[in-house]
């Protein structure tokens, strides 16, 4: 069994709820244990670091030392989150390690035993693997994959059977924050995104961080692609039950693409 | 700190373009990333804390990814913003620094941010009353905007919000 300390951020607890359900199902399966942190604030977001950038590192820096009185590393989940926990964690110099639950999965479990959990191979499912900005970048030195190509989702979802289609636009912006202040701007960006992964041949987007999975979903103009958490498409390959409870959240129904394609 | 930034880091800025380039709010900046660094090299801060840059950066990272001097504009542009704000620089893209504020208000109330409230004021004091109507329902009905907030850390977070101003 893995310990982690969990850090779950708002949008888990809410926009992104299928998001914490196939992670802690998932988890689960695997045999990490995720600690939530207990009594964790907010990172921040955009918003603290775009007005306050002290305020950002100090909001994240409760954080760091909740999670190292529990005296875990800790796993998370949003990529938002993971960023802001991570630049604290450097500019304060913390002991306690901040993974992003990808990596976790990627080099703790490793695709081997990820591979023998399979129930029910993917096969036919077109994907297009969007990792978004904030994974890999700013580069550090310890970053758990390729800056400009990471291949860590693709492998994983490779793993559970579906056809990984290659594309450019796997850390581009979706725009981020700007989704309700700026409107038309994110509209622009995510219809882009979904132009470019319809070209590549995929009928999905695939994406690590709850910002990423709203916009593209609440954004994207004129089309109906299924956009999925990372970890329903693990969960829909290891034949878990609950995958239908995941699907009723999304504001774009998946439900006839996995119909067709007999999942 | 925020001198020092501009000081040391901007300098060493040689004009090559890689941050606008890369950079996927460029198309809708009054000065592209690159400008920004031309101007605070020129003196000319004021012109650069009234620009919509500052603004619509939303701290992507490309930028600094690419960068081959390492300029790290997304702090730089974090701290021209707090720079605007403590001059009183009406903010040029008022909206977007009007999110910022009331996400940040929330998450001061209550620890954790609650969506359902802030998306309530943004659209009261924002004056788009009407946008994403249906999505927002939408949203609620399948359990994605919670009615009550979660609260967490009250003590720590005032004293933080206070020593932050």
């Amino acid at each position: 069994m893995m310990r982690f300390s969990y850090y779950p951020g708002c949008s888990l607890h809410s926009t992104g709820k299928e998001y914490e359900e196939s992670t802690e199902v998932v988890c689960q399966a695997l045999g990490i244990e995720l600690v939530e942190i207990p009594d964790w604030n907010c990172c921040g977001a955009s918003a603290a670091h775009s007005l306050n950038h002290q305020l950002s590192i100090q909001l994240n820096s409760r954080n760091l030392l909740l999670a190292q009185d529990a005296g875990f590393d800790i796993a998370v989940p949003c990529s938002a989150c993971y960023h802001n926990l991570k630049q604290a964690k450097e500019e304060l110099k913390s002991n306690v390690q901040v993974r992003h639950l990808l990596d976790v999965l990627y080099h703790e479990i490793g695709i081997d035993n990820i591979r023998k959990m399979v129930k029910r191979s993917l096969s036919g499912l077109k994907v297009a693997p969007y990792y978004g900005c904030l994974i890999t970048r700013p580069p550090k030195e310890n970053s758990f994959d390729s800056i400009e190509q990471p291949q860590s989702m693709d492998r994983l979802l490779d793993a559970c059977g579906c056809e990984v289609m290659k594309w450019s636009y796997k850390t581009d912006c979706c725009g981020g924050s700007l989704s309700l202040s700026q409107t038309p701007i994110v509209v622009n960006l995510v219809t882009k995104l979904i132009n470019m992964a319809k070209q590549a041949g995929a009928d999905c987007i695939i994406t690590a961080c709850p910002m990423c999975q709203a916009n593209l979903e609440m954004r994207q103009d004129g089309t109906k692609m299924p956009i999925f958490y990372w970890t329903e498409v693990l969960g829909m390959a290891f034949g878990i039950k609950e995958i239908q409870s995941w699907f009723k959240k999304h504001l774009v129904s998946p439900m006839n693409l996995v119909a067709r394609l007999n999942l | 700190m925020e001198k020092d930034v501009i000081e040391s880091s901007i300098g060493k800025c040689l004009q090559c373009l890689k941050c606008t380039a890369g950079c996927p709010l460029a198309s809708w900046m009054d000065y592209k990333p690159n400008q920004i660094n031309r101007i605070i090299q020129m003196g000319d801060k004021d012109r650069v804390l009234h620009s919509s840059t500052i603004w619509l950066c939303v701290g992507c990272q490309t930028c600094v990814t690419r960068c081959p001097m390492k300029i790290d504009m997304p702090h730089l542009m974090d701290d021209l913003r707090k720079m605007a704000l403590k001059e009183k620089i009406p903010a040029k893209e008022p909206n977007i620094a009007l999110f910022h504020q009331l996400f940040l208000n929330s998450v001061k109330r209550w620890g954790r941010v609650h969506e359902l409230e802030l998306i309530g004021l943004y659209k009261l004091k924002s004056g788009q009353l009407f946008a994403d109507m249906k999505l927002g329902q939408e949203m609620f009905k399948k359990g994605k905007l919670k009615l009550l907030p979660e609260m967490a850390g009250q003590k720590d977070l005032q004293q933080i919000f206070r020593e932050c101003k």
